[in-house]
């Protein structure tokens, strides 16, 4: 049986060091990507395998975005005049998408080398 | 308090018409550490238990939640809560008002593990019934194509009612998000897991048979462009582990993410 005082010390610990052992936050490539009316720009960008890659979406519009991939698991709402961070990969070779889930027509592909 | 005015009442349809059934234990729900700041989404969380012991038999919990992303790491959401107990002939009561807050830290993949913090504030319906707190951190750890979560909350009972040491609770979610399935644009499933366990209060764990231990395959969803918004889904079976649990508790989760 687990004793629980172990149990909650190790629940606060876990809470602690993921905070405090954490490696400084550093991505190998960065793309930058502007949301105006209603496109991307660009909408193809590249990066290279095995590097993380900082990905800075910014909102040029009038209204909310929401950036989103389901080939690399991110959204994150943009609000107009706004820009937000998102940090992907390393990836494998290939192509992903990404749309903005407001205006769905709106896409670009992330391609991967 | 009974289901009994007409303000009850609606809320209690509206539960009822997006999950189907009464259900239980409104407690399945894994967080993850994610906000999104102006994101406005109506939630329903619900679940129900069967098991052919007539006095495990019948527990069911189902919420209607309504939930805002207050800046780019605070997200809020205001919970009404409505059980029934195992049991023969118990009633479903609108039981619990709850103030639940998500507090991103970390944006996912930026650091070695995703993190943030969960704390809730429950104002208790029913009389005699103590008024809780319930907090803890929510951490994500993302390989080979596994999306990993864990919450590891304490939740402690609050006012005159108010009873016990703080109990315990985990929750552990795994997403193969390697094995996504995308059908044109509109709809993706992800098969993953979900276990559920609460062993007790601190200092005095329950014998094992004695827990409320659960777990089961799930499917994770999205129905994009559904009306004005995004369908947000997942489901599936808690098989109970121990005997103190009902057999199998079908439990699920719809938000309903409003575009504006």
């Amino acid at each position: 049986m687990i004793n629980s005082k172990i149990l909650a010390s190790a629940l606060v610990g876990a809470a602690l060091s993921s905070f405090a052992a954490a490696p400084i936050a550093r991505a190998d490539e960065a793309v930058t990507i502007v949301i105006k009316d209603h496109k991307f720009v660009p909408s193809e960008v590249t990066a290279h395998t095995g590097q993380k890659i900082k990905i800075t979406v910014k909102n040029e519009g009038t209204s909310n975005s929401e950036f989103e991939s389901s080939d690399f698991h991110r959204e994150k709402v943009v609000t107009a005049g706004k820009e937000i961070v998102l940090f992907v990969g390393p990836l494998d070779a290939g192509t992903y998408e990404f749309f903005d889930d407001f205006h769905p027509e709106t896409r670009g592909h992330l391609t991967v080398k | 308090m009974r289901t009994g005015n007409w303000a009850e009442r609606l809320l209690y349809v509206f539960a009822l018409t997006i999950g189907g059934a009464i259900s239980a234990h409104a407690d399945f729900k894994v967080w993850t550490p994610d906000v999104n700041q102006s994101e406005f989404a109506v939630e329903h969380v619900g679940d129900f238990g069967a098991d052919g012991d007539p006095a495990k038999n019948g527990e069911k919990s189902f919420t209607a939640e309504f939930e805002y992303g207050v800046t780019a790491w605070w997200q809020t959401e205001l919970e009404l809560e409505f059980e029934r107990n195992p049991g023969i002939g118990r009633a479903t009561y609108f039981s619990q008002i709850t103030s639940e807050n998500l507090f991103q830290f970390t944006q996912r993949g930026e650091h070695w593990l995703d993190a943030g913090f969960f704390a809730e504030y429950g104002h208790a319906l029913l009389k005699g019934d103590p008024n809780e707190t319930t907090f803890g951190p929510v951490l994500r750890k993302d390989f080979w194509g596994l999306s990993n979560t864990v919450n590891l909350f304490i939740e402690k009972d609050l006012g005159q009612h108010a009873s016990g040491r703080p109990q315990f609770l985990w929750a552990w979610e795994t997403r193969f998000e390697n094995l996504t399935m995308k059908f044109g644009r509109q709809f993706t499933v992800t098969p993953g897991f979900q276990i559920y366990g609460e062993p007790g209060a601190f200092g005095h764990f329950a014998a094992w048979r004695n827990q409320d231990n659960r777990g089961g395959p799930q499917l994770f969803g999205k129905i994009f462009n559904l009306g004005p918004g995004t369908l947000e889904w997942n489901g599936g079976i808690l098989i109970g582990m121990t005997k103190a649990v009902p057999v199998v508790t079908p439990r699920w989760q719809l938000e309903y993410e409003i575009h504006y």
